[in-house]
């Protein structure tokens, strides 16, 4: 049975005062374990490169991925344009790039939403009995909205008021971020609230209560960095589910409009070009697919290193 | 172990609803829907071709329409496919062929003032059915039944959707096989009651009850129309399917007409499906609607296995110039004239230099192979074509440039954007649907335009709004809160008169009138509506009509319009198809498929 | 339990309720107008006259308490008329929700492709169920073992992979240069099971959409089963079970199993929604006239009556499988009592 002392020391990764260990933190310890998962390691390796890719490589390239020039359609690859060009003349490894940020962008952001609104209502709803109630049943019916018919309805119905709001690429950005985001909070909040109430009950946390922390401090300092565990591993699914929501209303015709290449956009515009230009359709096809295997290999690698069974070994 | 039970029991679960789930097989597809007659065939496998003269010993034939039928009855429609799939059983008066021109159809002959079926003061004109004609039921079709079919449209309740009866003061049955429609005002034009596969004839007895807000509750009528044409509904999905059998007591029967005794119209997926499934695959005999991309077409059709055929009529894919000021209040607002646009309005010059600058080969190049002409004007039909025009319809920048140069329009602060002789800089919102090729078309003209110094803001609304003829949506074409719009408009019928009433002066939509009205671009021009005045009183046969029709033209496109494309309707058949000659721009594509047949 | 039920019964029906009105409040100030594909030539005064007759005018409130009378009372009367053949009430001229592309009711339209939708998603679940549930437990016993890395890499690969993406290509290759299977699905075809050629026709166009489908079911599924059977092969009690001496199969397959499957299970029910979903996309690419092929129609043509009316049909659903969820994790949990 683990000391209360070495509790703490695992959960909260300072060393236990007096202890004489070697300080040990909790951020080595999940990294060491992270490492041990193979997966996880080359998937984190291959998202850096995707990310630094669309971060940098347009810049690299030089190439402008918006020149319309119809001497050049079609073209197969070649030295000049190593995916060649789409059918109206762009360079396709140019849009492929520029697009990776769009794609990743809205991953990351609409994860970010996702996370944070399920983060708050599952820690609100765990730790306060009274509003448990009716956030729950809130979630419920979340859970029981239709996503996709309604994304599908909602996109068409705001993309003109966003658009003329903030302007064609933030607006769309905005709706497609907050829409993907605002539907996909509903398994973290039922996660973390069930972690909250099981860490309710933990010692350190009625220890917490009796020196008369408030409320507010308890939440923030105590059960809020123990419930980052699957929170984050979470998140990690989150940016893969986030890409594929993307590409698949971009798919439809219903995400971002023509001029804003994503990688979903590419796949839709290339769709009827496979036979005659199939790297338009393999790259970004390619791209999504290896994106949203690195994410999830890191989920992977993380549970596993944030599983403390799993660590202590 | 209860956990493979209950796996199992969901399987069974799955399995039994998908088994008896989904309508009835056979027979129309309304359930319970009360004691309204039906006379729809119910089987669906093909009947043995009843004896004729090798009627219906084709087998069968599979028809592509990527946008599916939602219901059979012309008078209902909501496009274009539900005009084709109801064309297979219901038939007009007369029809227009493939080169525009009136043959009859249910009539013994189109009538004319010599044989005296037009009368004199042109107000009415009186058709003859042939004789012998019955229904699929085996009653006979009397004029009566023509009678009905305009009552049916002329309750507004009905929600008709044609407005071929407007101007229609009455239609009498003389006889039994003689129908008279008297018009308000002398028609000089009257080929539109009745005629083509927009205004067929229904029967009374099967729609008796159907009128008005009625019509709605009558799916078993709109789903399988009782018709005179070669084939009956024997099923319809809507959004899906349609399957026809051979309609026994069709007029040329005995004659072996028609060929092949089902047909199947198939809908779903998208154009380039339909498109490498007649071309590449071979597994359908004929798609509707090809709006592919000509890269795309063409190595499709050099596989050899169909081909691709090209239909045109008076579609024309053109550029709005808008008359009025987006930016007045309100905005696009005719206001009699006193709310005109600051650059385009009434400018020949600009207007020349925009359209010298379009290069419309490559347009057509890029993004419409078969299925386009270059064109510079509103009306392109032989036999009214305008030839004046043709000098601003050939790509010169330095002839623009030049143009603008020298009046004024010169680029006075160096940023690469002309600016007006009173200082506007020539900087516009150009707006169209959402649709690859359009985009194609925006970017090339942007760039077109960016070499003679005029910038573009290119955007591009969804189609449903783009084309929302209700006052809710703001990038609606009638509202017009741009500078340039551009899409593709097109003549109900060959002739040119009604068409060419969306350019007078009442035709303007505002906000008094719902902006319910065809004159989008806002022209107001004496001259035009006297000229088309002097039109709606010149007799068909009149040639100073073609002559109006080329005048009228030439003012449309002086400085409010820019014409760049004359669209026409592309279809692909399997080669093996025979009999179906040109393709019918004008009316029904399956307008002949009586004589359609397969070669072995 | 008996009161669990009845309770969480009671609740779905305010659920349903609430989510109606909100699918019925975003598609009814959708813009769109029902009219916008006739063609321009028609003039603008009998562009009003067809949405009068659709109704499409009448205030938002009106509106929805005549659906929700439609809906709720209507619709359910007439399935019980023709399912059963009895007449209840004004059977005749019932009014029902009518569809503003096709003008026929909706209700009817929808029943009548259920059967393509269920046949192919239906079977490709059902096939991703069997092999998941091997495969996850297989990779959980042998856990970092070859079988596992290879599993792991391919449920991977499936999960990872958009449906859409591999269901391009598996077209192109599979009808287009090999011409083996047709590009489009044929749904008036009637399977008649005496005929070996009726039946491998029917096969014939199910395969691609079957085998895409049920790849990413497999894999999302044999990821949570291996974790599942993971968390549990731990457990004290499977020490107790080995030391007791109990054959290694009966402690796998008796102990371990049937604890692993419980949140399984409950994740499969969970995901009967989600196959719907699933639907629309796949649909579209296979050409399968099916469920979501007619949401995204409709949709286009701004049929509001039909796209409500499904929408409302997969809450209805989602609703519906929570609670056999939430019953069968009861069920097979005896740790749970609800009570």
């Amino acid at each position: 049975m683990a000391t209360t002392q070495e509790r703490i020391e695992e959960q909260t990764g300072l060393a236990a005062p007096g202890s004489g260990e070697q300080h040990r933190t909790l951020r080595q310890d999940v990294w060491r374990q992270f490492k041990k998962h193979k997966g996880a390691v080359v998937g984190l390796v291959l998202l850096a490169l995707i990310v630094f890719a669309t971060v940098f490589g347009p810049v690299i390239y030089g190439v402008d991925p918006y020149a319309v020039d119809t001497s050049i359609t079609n073209q197969a690859p070649s030295a000049q344009h190593p995916l060649g060009t789409d059918n109206i003349g762009r360079d396709v490894l140019a849009r492929v790039l520029v697009g990776g940020r769009i794609s990743l962008a809205v991953g990351f952001a609409a994860m970010l939403v996702g996370v944070f609104l399920g983060t708050a209502v599952g820690i609100i709803s765990g730790f306060f009995r009274k509003l448990d109630g009716p956030l729950m049943r809130i979630t419920d019916l979340f859970l029981a909205l239709p996503i996709l018919p309604l994304l599908l309805v909602v996109i068409m119905l705001f993309r003109d008021s966003l658009k003329d709001a903030f302007g064609e690429e933030l607006g769309i950005f905005l709706l497609v971020v907050f829409i993907i985001g605002v539907t996909s909070w509903m398994q973290t909040a039922r996660v973390v609230r069930g972690d909250v109430l099981s860490i309710k009950e933990e010692e350190f946390v009625l220890a917490a209560n009796s020196i008369g922390t408030r409320k507010r401090n308890v939440i923030m300092r105590h059960i809020l960095p123990n419930t980052l565990s699957p929170v984050m591993v979470s998140a990690a699914l989150g940016v893969a589910v986030a890409i594929i929501t993307e590409s698949a209303l971009s798919f439809l015709g219903l995400g971002f409009p023509a001029s804003f290449p994503t990688w979903g956009r590419l796949l839709f515009d290339g769709n009827n070009y496979l036979q005659l230009s199939p790297m338009r359709v393999i790259a970004p096809g390619v791209l999504i697919s290896l994106t949203v295997m690195s994410v999830n290999y890191i989920g992977d690698g993380l549970r596993d290193a944030l599983d403390p069974k799993l660590r202590s070994k | 172990m209860k956990r493979t039970r209950l796996l199992a029991l969901l399987a069974v679960l799955a399995m039994v609803v998908a088994a008896c789930g989904g309508g009835d097989v056979d027979g129309t597809t309304t359930t319970g829907e009360g004691g309204a007659t039906t006379t729809s065939v119910d089987s669906t496998e093909p009947t043995e071709p009843p004896t004729g003269g090798g009627a219906g010993e084709g087998g069968n034939l599979l028809l592509l329409q990527w946008q599916a039928p939602s219901q059979a009855n012309a008078l209902l429609s909501t496009g274009t496919k539900d005009l084709l799939a109801s064309s297979l059983v219901l038939e007009p008066l007369a029809e227009f062929n493939a080169a525009g021109e009136v043959v009859p159809a249910l009539a013994a002959e189109v009538p004319t003032q010599e044989n005296g079926g037009i009368s004199e003061d042109l107000t009415q004109i009186t058709w003859t059915l042939q004789e012998g004609i019955v229904w699929s039921d085996g009653t006979p079709l009397t004029a009566d039944d023509a009678v009905f079919t305009w009552e049916y449209c002329s309750d507004a309740a009905t929600g008709c959707s044609t407005n071929s009866y407007q101007g229609v003061t009455s239609v009498e049955a003389i006889d039994d096989l003689t129908i008279q429609v008297t018009f308000e005002n002398p028609t000089p034009y009257p080929f539109v009651p009745f005629v083509s596969y927009i205004n067929p004839i229904i029967q009374r007895a099967q729609f008796a009850d159907c009128v008005g807000a009625a019509a709605v509750g009558c799916s078993e009528q709109n789903f399988a129309p009782i018709g005179t044409g070669p084939y009956m509904v024997s099923e319809l999905r809507p959004e899906d399917t349609v399957l026809y059998d051979i309609n026994p007591n069709y007029r040329g029967f005995d004659e072996g007409k028609p060929f092949f005794g089902t047909i199947e119209i198939k809908g779903g997926g998208d154009a380039e499906s339909a498109a490498r499934s007649v071309l590449e695959i071979g597994e359908a005999d004929y798609a509707w609607n090809l709006q592919v991309a000509p890269e795309i077409l063409g190595p499709m059709e050099a596989t050899g296995i169909g081909t691709i055929f090209a239909g045109f009529n008076s579609s024309v894919e053109h550029i709005n110039l808008n008359q009025t000021d987006p930016d007045g209040d309100p905005p696009s607002d005719y206001q009699e004239g006193n709310n005109p646009n600051p650059v385009f309005f009434e400018n020949t010059v600009l207007h020349d230099a925009l359209s010298l600058a379009i290069n419309r080969e490559e347009i057509v190049a890029v993004g419409y192979g078969p299925a386009g002409e270059p064109t510079c004007n509103i009306w392109p039909v032989e036999g009214a074509v305008s030839t004046n025009n043709d000098d601003i319809c050939t790509q010169d920048l330095e002839a623009a440039n030049a143009l603008l140069d020298d009046n004024g329009y010169v680029d006075t602060d160096g940023d690469g954007v002309r600016e007006t002789p009173d200082g506007v800089p020539l900087e516009f919102d150009y707006v169209t649907s959402t649709n690859a090729v359009r985009q194609s078309e925006q970017d090339l003209i942007a760039v077109y335009w960016e070499q003679i110094g005029v910038a573009t803001n290119m955007r591009n609304e969804d189609a449903s709004l783009f084309f929302d003829g209700t006052a809710a949506s703001d990038a609606s074409i009638w509202k017009f809160f741009t500078d340039i719009q551009m899409y593709t408009n097109s003549s109900a019928g060959p002739d040119a008169q009604g068409y060419l009433q969306d350019w007078r002066c009442e035709s303007i939509p505002e906000s008094t009138n719902s902006w319910g009205g065809g004159n989008v671009v806002r022209l107001c021009n004496e001259e035009f509506d006297a000229l088309h005045d002097q039109l709606s009183g010149t007799a068909l046969d009149d040639p100073a009509r073609s002559e109006l029709v080329i005048q009228l033209n030439d003012i449309i496109v002086e400085y409010s319009t820019i014409p760049i494309i004359n669209r026409a309707s592309v279809s692909a058949f399997a080669n093996t198809i025979q009999g179906q000659g040109d393709l019918n721009g004008w009316d029904s594509e399956y307008w002949n498929i009586e004589d359609w047949t397969r070669s072995s | 339990m008996g009161r669990y039920i009845l309770r969480r019964t009671l609740f779905a029906i305010p659920t349903l309720v609430v989510i109606s009105l909100i699918i019925f409040a975003i598609l009814d100030f959708a813009p769109g107008d029902p009219t916008s594909q006739l063609p321009l030539t028609i003039p603008a005064e009998i562009r009003e006259a067809i949405r009068e007759s659709l109704g499409i005018n009448e205030p938002f409130m009106v509106k929805w308490v005549k659906w929700m009378q439609l809906m709720f009372i209507n619709e359910p009367l007439q399935a019980i008329d023709s399912i059963f053949g009895t007449c209840i009430g004004d059977c005749e001229s019932r009014a029902r929700i009518i569809s503003w592309s096709s003008r026929a009711p909706a209700v009817d339209i929808i029943w009548q492709r259920l059967p393509q939708t269920l046949w192919v998603l239906g079977i490709a679940f059902i096939l991703g169920i069997l092999i998941a549930i091997p495969v996850g437990v297989i990779s959980a016993y042998k856990q970092y073992s070859a079988f596992d890395n290879i599993g792991t890499f391919v449920t991977m690969v499936g999960y990872s992979v958009p449906v859409f993406f591999t269901g391009l290509l598996a077209i192109v290759i599979f009808s287009v240069w090999l011409g083996w299977f047709p590009s489009f699905y044929t749904t008036t075809h009637v399977v008649d099971w005496t005929s070996w050629d009726s039946v491998w026709f029917q096969v014939e166009q199910m395969i691609m959409p079957i085998a895409v489908l049920s790849l990413f079911n497999a894999a999302a599924l044999s990821r949570f089963t291996r974790s599942s059977m993971l968390d549990n092969l731990n457990k004290d009690y499977v020490r107790t079970a080995r030391s007791k001496g109990l054959r290694e199969n009966r402690v796998v397959m008796t102990h371990v199993m049937r604890n692993s499957l419980i949140p399984v299970i409950t994740l499969i029910a969970l995901q009967v929604p989600g196959i719907f979903a699933g639907a629309i996309i796949t649909e579209q690419i296979f050409r399968i006239n099916g469920l979501g092929q007619l949401l995204i129609v409709s949709i286009g043509q701004s049929d509001v009556p039909m796209v409500q009316t499904l929408t409302f049909m997969f809450a209805v659903l989602i609703v519906v499988f929570n609670l056999i969820a939430d019953v069968t994790y009861g069920v097979m949990d005896p740790r749970i009592r609800y009570d």
